[in-house]
């Protein structure tokens, strides 16, 4: 044990600043995805899941060449290039049906506003109208 | 803050010899948007009131002043928009009340000042003259009384309206036109913001609407850089034109 301190530090000082922030950064996560799940927020496959998530983020940035050699064996070794790329073309496309989106709802937002004003400018005007037949008849 | 506008005014009597009679015996509706316009909007409907068009609805965009309440108190019909949609939409929401209101004709105008009454007798004399659909009122054809950013805006906006299947026009972000109660009806605006004035000449190619252009006057004011129509807003304009192409 009194031997591997030593090691320990080797590795600790070897460690860039993204390999300390990363790891601290999915530790938040992780411990903010179990207070959700505490607070019934998030269900246990849920749990599992994102801590999974997090933990992968974490061991990644900690051991990158360990990473590497483990993404080989699952075979993406020369492909990893593809993956990103078609990474790119999904957030793009989720992207473009986001805004789609946002437009029609947009355009539903207005609508609704337009029929409200033409119904209470017809209340308005009806009350008016009212108003004025009162004033006129005799006696008022 | 931005401000645009639409007026609309409604008299509801027959519509002949334009030019020799006076403008209260036409049935012309002129509608105005307005967004925060507490400072211009007296003047302007004055200004209509002068020249026979005291009928005014001013669809009120969410404004945090109170033009609503100088609009009415000037005898305006105010519909009030409980939320800002935008130039646009307060266009279709004044259109829509006009033609409700039984218009034959419907003028749109700014509520900043910066159209004046006296031309809406040109544009009504063109539509009527020239048996057309809709007349647009071009505030270009003395350009050196045009500030630059506004002729720089304004080129760029036509060349970008007409590439993207609009009509080719002089000045295609003028909110100073007329059109007949049927072109009214049949133009279709999806837009909300100040991309509504490209989305109507892409409607007159769709629609196969007859058009013109008369020569108008306009009053720049000096903040008018600041709010309305700029560069900034027009490549946000020009974005929201490509939604519409797409969506």
């Amino acid at each position: 044990m009194a031997e591997r301190i030593p090691m320990l530090l080797d590795w600790l000082n070897s460690l860039l600043f993204y390999q300390f922030l990363t790891p601290l950064f999915s530790l938040v996560m992780m411990s903010m995805l179990v207070s959700r799940k505490l607070r019934h927020e998030v269900s246990t496959p849920g749990l599992l899941l994102g801590g999974a998530i997090w933990l992968g983020v974490a061991l990644v940035s900690l051991f990158p060449d360990r990473s590497m050699e483990a993404l080989s064996f699952l075979g993406i070794k020369e492909g990893i290039r593809v993956l990103i790329f078609f990474g790119f073309i999904v957030l793009s496309f989720t992207c473009y049906k986001l805004l789609l989106q946002v437009d029609r709802l947009e355009q539903e937002i207005t609508t609704l506003t337009r029929e409200f004003a033409k119904s209470e400018l017809k209340k308005s005007l009806a009350l008016e109208t009212k108003a004025d037949r009162a004033k006129d008849e005799p006696g008022s | 803050m931005h401000t645009y506008t639409m007026a609309v005014a409604v008299n509801n009597t027959c519509l002949s010899g334009v030019t020799a009679m006076p403008a209260g015996a036409l049935g012309v509706v002129v509608a105005i948007g307005a967004l925060n316009e507490a400072e211009s909007i007296a003047a302007v409907l004055e200004d209509l009131t002068t020249h026979g068009y005291d009928r005014v609805v001013v669809c009120d965009d969410g404004s945090r002043d109170n033009t609503s309440e100088i609009a009415r108190s000037a005898g305006a019909i105010v519909p009030r928009h409980l939320l800002n949609r935008g130039a646009g939409a307060a266009s279709r929401t004044a259109v829509e009340i006009a033609l409700l209101l039984g218009a034959d004709i419907v003028v749109t105008m700014d509520a900043d000042g910066q159209h004046l009454a006296k031309d809406i007798r040109a544009l009504v004399g063109e539509l009527v003259s020239q048996n057309v659909d809709l007349v647009f009122g071009n505030r270009m054809h003395i350009p050196a009384r045009v500030p630059r950013v506004r002729r720089v805006y304004n080129r760029f906006a036509n060349l970008l309206t007409h590439a993207l299947g609009g009509i080719r026009l002089s000045d295609t972000q003028s909110g100073f036109r007329a059109y007949s109660a049927d072109a009214a009806r049949q133009i279709k605006l999806r837009s909300s913001g100040y991309e509504y004035c490209s989305e109507i000449a892409r409607e007159v190619r769709r629609q196969k609407l007859s058009y013109s252009q008369v020569p108008v006057e306009a009053v720049y004011h000096q903040f008018y850089g600041s709010r309305g129509q700029n560069l900034y807003n027009g490549f946000k304009t020009a974005w929201r034109l490509f939604m519409r192409l797409i969506n």
